[in-house]
Formats: C-alpha cells, sequence, structure tokens
C-alpha cells in the first residue's frame, strides 16, 4: 500500500507544499510513466543529427522496399549474356548500369532494391512474430503463476542455453527451406526477451492498487493484460523491436548467405553477398553493394535502437 | 552453497534432457531415415529388415528409450552419408574449432576489457568514442561481411595472409579477428556500462578522499567491483561463439565443426546434426553452470538460495 497523501500528516489549517505536490500527482503512476504527452516530431527534433540522419535513411529505404516495381530501373531477374560482370558505369562499365551487372548480366541495383524488400519483409514479420509470441507467453506466466510461469520459464532457460543459430540450422533441416518456414523459424528468435521483459512487467503491474481495484470490480484476466499490462509496456516493447530488427536480419542474411536461407531465383542481400563471393577477385561490386545495404541498414537501426532505449529509459536485462 | 549448486547441476541436467527430446521429435519429423539414405527405393523385403535393423518398427516412446540407452552406451549414430560413426567425424573436426574458438575469445578479452575501460573512463574524450565506435562497427556488421572484407583486403589486394585452410599459424589470422570482432565488441560494451555504473557509486567518492592513487581507485576499486557483471557476459560469449563460427569456418574453409554442422544441414544427413546439437548444448549448458558457481564465488552477496 502507498498512502502517501494521509490526511494525519497535515498539521491544523498548515499544508506543505511538498505535500500539496503530491496530492496533485496522479495516484499509483507506476515509476518511469510520464503524464506530459510527447509527440513523434518533438522527439525527432530533439535528436541529435546523425539519429535524424538514420531515421530518413530508414525511411528513404522502406520507401524503396516497398515501391521497388517502381523504383528499380531493370527487371531484377533479366539476364543478359553479353552484359555478364559489367562495372558500374561510373566505373567504366559499358552498359550504363548504375552498380554494375552480376554474373548473368543482371541489374545489381534493381537486384538490390528487391532484395531490400525480401530481406526488410522477412526481419519484419520475424521480429513480430517473436515479440507476440514473446509477449503472450510473458502475460501467461506472469498472470496465472505457477507451473504454468515455471513451464514457460523452462522453455525461456532452454532458448537462452541452445545456441540460437543450431535451431535453425535444425529447423531447415527438418522443415525444408521455403519462405515460410524462415519467417517462421526467425520468429522464435528472441521471444524470450519480450516473454521476461513482460513478466516481470506483469508481476509489478499486478501489485498496484488501480489492478486490484479492478480484480475487486471482477475484472478478467484477459481484461487486467488489454487494459493495465500492455499500455504498461508499450514503449520497453518499441525498444525491444528496435534492437531485436536488426539481429534478425542479420540471422537471415547470414543463413542465405549460406545458401540455406532463401531460395533462387528470389533475391536477399545476404544470398547476393554469397553468390557474388565466387566472383569477387574479378567484380568486387557485386559483394559491395549489397553488403553496403546490409551494413547501412543495420547501423542505421542499432543507432536508432540505442538512442530510442536512452530516451525512454528502460532497464532491459 | 552445495544446495545451491546441487540445484543448479539439477537445472543445468534438465536443459541438456530437453534438448535431447526436442532433438528425437526433430529426427522423427524428417520422416524415414531410409528415403535420405536410398534415395531411389528398396525392395519391400529389404526395407523392412533395415526397418528393425534400425529399431524403426517400435513405437515412438520405445524409439526414445533406445535412442538414450545408446547415447549413455557411447552410440551416437552413423553418418546417413558417409556410412561411418558421427562421433569419429567430430573426434576429428573438433580440434581445428576449438584451437580458432580459443583463439578468438582470448583476443576478445584481451582487447574488449581495456578497449571498455577507456571507452568509460575516457568518455568524453576523442579516444573514448573512437574506441566505442569500433566496438559498435564490431557489434552491427556481420561476420561474413567482416570476413570478406578482411579476405578482399588482405588476401586479394596485398597477398599478405591466406584466407583459406588452416596449414600454418598464418591461417589463424583473418578468422580469428573475424570470430573475435563480436565478441571483442559485446565485452567492451558491458565492460563500459559496468565500469560507469561503478564509477558513480558512494565507495569511489571515499576512495578519492582517503586520498588514494587513482591508479589504486580504478583497478582495486572499481575495477573489481565491474569486473562482476561482466564475467555472466564472458559466459554467454560461448553460444555467441558457437553461432559465429558456424559462419566463419564456412567462409573461411575451416576444417571444423561448424563447417561439418551446415555440410550436414545441406545434405541433410540427420544423425550428424542431432550429435552436433547435443554436443554443442552440452557445451553451453556446462560452461554456463560454471561461470554461475564462479560467479558466487567472485561475489559473495549473491545469496546462493535459488
Amino acid at each position: 500500500m502507498r498512502n502517501i497523501h494521509k490526511p494525519s500528516i497535515q498539521t491544523e489549517g498548515v499544508c506543505t507544499p511538498e505535500i500539496e505536490d503530491v496530492s496533485v500527482g496522479p495516484p499509483n503512476l507506476p515509476p518511469g510513466a510520464s503524464v506530459e504527452k510527447n509527440n513523434f516530431f518533438d522527439r525527432f527534433r530533439a535528436a541529435p543529427f546523425s539519429i535524424q540522419l538514420c531515421i530518413l535513411l530508414m525511411l528513404l529505404m522502406a520507401l524503396t522496399a516497398v515501391f521497388a516495381p517502381y523504383v528499380a530501373p531493370f527487371d531484377p531477374n533479366q539476364t543478359s549474356m553479353l552484359e555478364r560482370n559489367d562495372p558500374p558505369s561510373w566505373m567504366g562499365g559499358q552498359s550504363g548500369h548504375l552498380l554494375g551487372t552480376d554474373q548473368l548480366g543482371r541489374d545489381v541495383l534493381s537486384r538490390c532494391i528487391y532484395s531490400l524488400r525480401v530481406s526488410v519483409g522477412i526481419a519484419l514479420l520475424g521480429v513480430i512474430i517473436g515479440c507476440m509470441i514473446g509477449v503472450v507467453a510473458g502475460i501467461l506466466s506472469g498472470l496465472l503463476g505457477g507451473w504454468t510461469d515455471r513451464a514457460i520459464m523452462m522453455i525461456v532457460d532452454f532458448q537462452l542455453s541452445v545456441p540460437f543459430m543450431l535451431i535453425v540450422l535444425v529447423g531447415i533441416a527438418v522443415f525444408g527451406t521455403s519462405i515460410m518456414v524462415l519467417i517462421l523459424l526467425v520468429g522464435t528468435a528472441h521471444w524470450e526477451t519480450y516473454a521476461r521483459l513482460t513478466r516481470g512487467q506483469v508481476l509489478t503491474v499486478r501489485e498496484y492498487q488501480f489492478v486490484e481495484a479492478a480484480v475487486a470490480l471482477g475484472a478478467t484476466n484477459w481484461r487486467i493484460a488489454k487494459r493495465h499490462i500492455l499500455p504498461n509496456i508499450a514503449s520497453p516493447i518499441i525498444v525491444l523491436l528496435t534492437l531485436n530488427f536488426p539481429s534478425i536480419l542479420l540471422l537471415e542474411s547470414s543463413l542465405s548467405f549460406l545458401g540455406i536461407g532463401v531460395q533462387p531465383p528470389t533475391a536477399s542481400l545476404g544470398r547476393m553477398v554469397g553468390e557474388g563471393r565466387d566472383y569477387m577477385m574479378s567484380a568486387w561490386w557485386l559483394v559491395i553493394s549489397p553488403a553496403s545495404f546490409i551494413v547501412l541498414l543495420t547501423l542505421c537501426i542499432q543507432l536508432i535502437g540505442d538512442w530510442l532505449r536512452d530516451v525512454i529509459d528502460v532497464r532491459l536485462t | 552453497m552445495l544446495k545451491f549448486i546441487g540445484w543448479r547441476f539439477g537445472r543445468a541436467l534438465l536443459t541438456v534432457f530437453a534438448v535431447l527430446v526436442a532433438v528425437f521429435l526433430a529426427a522423427r519429423l524428417t520422416g524415414n531415415p531410409l528415403d535420405v539414405m536410398y534415395p531411389d527405393g528398396l525392395p519391400p523385403d529389404q526395407e523392412q529388415r533395415l526397418l528393425v535393423q534400425y529399431g524403426l518398427d517400435k513405437t515412438v516412446p520405445e524409439q526414445f528409450v533406445n535412442y538414450v540407452r545408446d547415447l549413455f552406451q557411447g552410440n551416437f549414430g552413423i553418418s546417413l552419408r558417409e556410412k561411418r560413426p558421427v562421433a569419429d567425424m567430430y573426434a576429428e573436426d573438433i580440434g581445428a574449432t576449438l584451437k580458432l574458438a580459443g583463439c578468438s575469445f582470448l583476443l576478445s578479452v584481451i582487447f574488449g576489457i581495456p578497449m571498455g575501460m577507456i571507452g568509460a573512463l575516457k568518455r568524453r574524450t576523442g579516444a573514448g568514442r573512437l574506441v566505442m565506435s569500433v566496438a559498435f562497427l564490431g557489434y552491427a556488421v556481420p561476420h561474413f561481411i567482416i570476413a570478406l572484407s578482411l579476405i578482399l583486403i588482405f588476401g586479394f589486394y596485398l597477398h599478405w595472409l591466406p584466407s583459406t585452410g588452416n596449414a600454418t599459424i598464418w591461417h589463424y589470422i583473418l578468422p580469428t579477428i573475424t570470430l573475435a570482432a563480436h565478441r571483442f565488441a559485446s565485452i567492451a560494451r558491458h565492460t563500459r556500462s559496468s565500469l560507469l555504473d561503478v564509477l558513480s557509486q558512494d565507495f569511489m567518492r571515499t576512495a578519492r578522499a582517503k586520498g588514494l592513487e587513482e591508479r589504486v581507485v580504478i583497478f582495486k576499486h572499481a575495477m573489481r567491483n565491474s569486473l562482476i557483471p561482466v564475467v555472466t557476459i564472458l559466459g554467454l560469449q560461448i553460444a555467441g561463439l558457437i553461432n559465429g563460427s558456424i559462419i566463419v569456418e564456412t567462409v573461411f574453409s575451416w576444417p571444423g565443426i561448424g563447417r561439418l554442422f551446415v555440410g550436414a544441414v545441406m545434405k541433410r544427413d540427420f544423425p550428424v546434426l542431432q550429435f552436433g546439437v547435443i554436443c554443442f548444448a552440452a557445451i553451453v549448458v556446462l560452461v554456463n553452470f560454471m561461470v554461475d558457481i564462479l560467479y558466487v564465488i567472485i561475489d559473495p552477496r549473491i545469496r546462493t538460495e535459488a
């Protein structure tokens, strides 16, 4: 019980300013929750220049990925035997391809743009799946407690103690390499981070008076989860999503690079690097272009995630 | 203390058992191993004989019991492709992996902790920012891109270092650096944040107020306390090293178990995968178990109740 404003503290007729402050403030707010509303543009303007740049770059990449068919200068799968491994046009390439062509004469820039779409799409879906699994598991674990809690936490321990790459590789060996399987497998990465966060938050929030009151009024577990727990974990979840996104992107590109992720003819950034590796000596642009896309993407999102973590000020374990 | 160790050990065993069950179920999901061994099909009488020989005609729980019993008897299965015991295949390759992983681990600790210290103690200077930027790069750039960049620069253009195989000591340099990059970055970042936490503690002010030399303050009072969380991180590095070595060994054609594993995924050679997962999981669980105990020994404040 946190009865801060007990009338007994007040002396006759005199009210000290501190006590008045306390009684004015919103009752029962969890620590870290702020009353003032911050909209996105205020935060964006307050961000350091490097973060603004990253966010703009990300927006640009997202738009490029969404509108790939309109942005890409060529058909990504159009082969041309006469223009194989042609260097970028600004480096003496003859065929006028901005980032050159690959071993089958396909335009590297167009392939990068389409790959961006595939890689970002897979990572985005993967992150969302992981988040949903984790949040649901965390809520179940925290609200139901007992054996459910123990069982879920054991699975979390399991996930933490087995190198995740192995789980994915075995999954691929069992289910084959289709894009759906890949999305589901990378989706199971990092769900335990959300589960632990949510569970901790549930255990904290459950102790607050407003939740006690809600329970007393007959609120169901579902209602408590929806009205009292989800709003409280929204901001740390956003931070976790941003921090997990690059690592899922890297997981997918590593798998595709090894040749066991996205399968041809679909292009993915990692796959392009993997295919270009054989021609690296003579045609370095096959590797450098998609690799730069990967590095740029992960660096930007990682920076944004680190910044968000500091701004929102969540302590993630 | 003994109770704590026992409890932790029980949990470690439970995790390994869970891995066993998961791997077994995954193996059953792949369908009939005979289809992989004989893709062209078999006459029915031969198939029946082989089913009995491999124990595949029994029920699933019976198969599981047999499988666990075989494991305890040191019988880890036969590779479907190479038709020889998987344990032998791993025994041949594990040396190369251990050497690579060990070198990388040492390198990342030797550089990571001092870099993290610089990042924390000189955080407002150029040196501190530079160090942490390097760590950030190491953290965000994937292994295979670091590997390819190093091969391009030092292998192809400068012709300084070899980039495939593990024949000489020179072959170790590029893969070791690649594998160490992530670990170095993560150790440096953790050392920095943990040291920053300690630096703002009251006892630091007390130590300085006592008139101790700055060297003593930093190394005896700050570092000792800030290294405690770093030790836990070192335990978690093992899982990261295994993840990384799968990629690094493939890129550098390093004859280790990471490459063996990737090859087995491509050939769908399940017994090889099965043994690999069990081994890797057992290593990680064992290391984390030791770290937990080490943690309690280093820091007596941690309660040993489970």
